[in-house]
């Protein structure tokens, strides 16, 4: 009867609706066949979940980019920061209040890479190099902002112009970012960079200076709460 | 039926482990069929596919145009740092140094004191100790680095290799001059790991370190190491109170000290520049 709902009440607890031939198809050809192939994409429609592109960025030619920063070059340095700023966006708008908080991490996780740009090695993945350095970039904010909190004296208040609220945020990914505030952060981030930033179990392990089996046993205690959370509103 | 109790939640979950990319997860068809079936499993990957598509192209541009400007300004090329084995490398062989200079001072009373076997034992558990904490720190230094030992299991392991070793290498005899014997050597061991911390820690500094806290304790450790290795030939008490109370306190004091000053120091890396200001 929930297939019902979600045809005729025009959403699944709260999520987007869809049209009828998305829902067949995801049970017909299975997931891949319809999220990616007919259910959004004939849309066309970004805003309602449309992944026409993978939110990873293409690494195959992230490591000669990043030899090429490393050597002076400016046009690799310009590509490099052009490829790889939306997944750290990404990343910290997650777990910002403001959007201007998250260019702010953005632009100080870009000075720290540029003063720890001969720590990298060609032969090692770029990705987890950078995130390493993107998630204490997001610790450190996090600190700063609770101290900074913890001296400000409110005199005014004023309005809420948090990145959930952001004008172009799609209601979906509204409700996935307001989820995601409700695991603990170790789960928070681990989810994060496995499915908003689409890195393998190895490479979020490296990035977290942890193991594989411990991630896995994250994202599986994330996935279970995050059942519980969708459940409890309303599914 | 034996494929419908093939896959349930917990199993969904492991193939949720996959990276999806853009046509979504390659999940199997027992999963898909459970998906179907289980609207909580339905919801939960909704969730993680559809919705954990984040905008993508939300960077301002003049963000972006502000850090490419930034980095051009101080853009000059730099030599990669080496490999993890070679910074190890490094690593243990300043200890060395520091060891035999620092020795050299010294009166190496406790080597005639010490049998064979407590020789050979102790050297393999400080040998085993300098590995352990110089690969930990090469880690460290690079970020994104694989680390099968974590940092603070590193500095456990070191711990417990040199307890185990003198608990079981070294006889119980009454204390002589506990405590004066023993705050000399603990003096001493200070006294030798100051020195010895500087140093690694100036070799340490050449990589990124993240977090300082761990970064300082592991300093700390292995200049603990240090002092553990010179008070081993120069203490002439060779007996298991005084080992494991004074030269284990020597290591234990390092360590926390350093992890302090660490965090002390990640306190005060909290920047507050900013390349632009938009308004």
């Amino acid at each position: 009867m929930w297939t019902l709902r979600v045809c005729t009440v025009g959403g699944f607890g709260g999520y987007p609706a869809r049209d009828f031939t998305f829902w067949l198809e995801l049970f017909l050809f299975g997931p891949a066949m319809s999220m990616g192939q007919a259910g959004f994409s004939s849309s066309g429609d970004r805003a309602s979940g449309d992944r026409t592109s993978s939110n990873r960025p293409d690494e195959a030619d992230l490591p000669p980019l990043m030899v090429g920063y490393q050597q002076g070059d400016a046009a690799a340095v310009d590509q490099l920061v052009a490829r790889i700023s939306p997944s750290l966006w990404r990343f910290f708008l997650s777990n910002s209040k403001t959007p201007a908080d998250a260019e702010d991490l953005l632009q100080e996780c870009w000075i720290r890479i540029h003063k720890a740009r001969h720590t990298y090695r060609s032969s090692e993945p770029l990705l987890p190099w950078v995130f390493a350095i993107a998630r204490y970039t997001k610790l450190d904010g996090y600190r700063k902002r609770r101290r900074r909190e913890s001296k400000e004296t409110p005199v005014d208040v004023l309005p809420d112009v948090g990145a959930l609220d952001a004008p172009s945020t799609d209601e979906s990914q509204k409700r996935f970012l307001q989820l995601l505030q409700q695991l603990p952060e170790s789960q928070r981030e681990v989810i994060l960079m496995l499915k908003v930033s689409d890195m393998s179990l190895e490479e979020v392990a490296r990035a977290t200076s942890s193991t594989v089996g411990s991630i896995k046993q994250k994202a599986h205690r994330a996935y279970a709460k995050l059942r519980e959370l969708i459940e409890r509103e309303g599914v | 039926m034996a494929t419908e109790l093939k896959t349930d939640c917990r199993s969904l979950d492991a193939e949720f482990d996959g990276q999806w990319g853009r046509k979504g997860a390659n999940l199997s068809a027992d999963a898909t069929r459970h998906i179907g079936e289980c609207p909580r499993c339905l919801a939960l990957y909704q969730s993680l596919y559809v919705e954990a598509s984040l905008p993508e192209q939300r960077v301002s541009p003049v963000v972006q145009r502000g850090i490419t400007e930034e980095i051009r300004k101080s853009l000059t090329p730099v030599t990669p740092l080496g490999s993890t084995p070679v910074l190890a490398a490094q690593l243990a062989a300043a200890f060395l140094v520091i060891s035999v200079v620092l020795a050299s001072t010294m009166k190496l009373v406790g080597i005639p004191v010490m049998s064979g076997t407590q020789m050979v034992g102790m050297s393999a558990v400080l040998a085993l100790g300098l590995i352990v904490i110089s690969r930990s720190l090469a880690w460290q230094m690079t970020p994104g680095s694989r680390q099968t030992i974590p940092a603070w299991t590193a500095v456990a392991v070191l711990g417990m290799g040199l307890l185990i070793g003198m608990l079981v290498l070294f006889p119980v005899r009454t204390p002589q001059a506990f405590l004066a014997r023993g705050l000399h050597c603990l003096r001493v061991g200070v006294l030798v790991a100051v020195p010895s911390a500087a140093i690694f820690w100036w070799l340490a500094r050449r990589g990124a370190p993240l977090n300082l806290t761990t970064l300082g304790a592991t300093l700390g450790a292995l200049a603990g190491l240090v002092s553990v290795a010179l008070l081993q030939v120069a203490c002439d008490l060779q007996e298991m109170n005084h080992l494991v109370v004074w030269h284990g306190g020597v290591l234990l004091l390092t360590t926390l000290v350093g992890a302090c000053m660490g965090r002390f120091f990640g306190n005060r890396r909290i920047v507050d520049k900013k390349i632009i200001r938009k308004k």
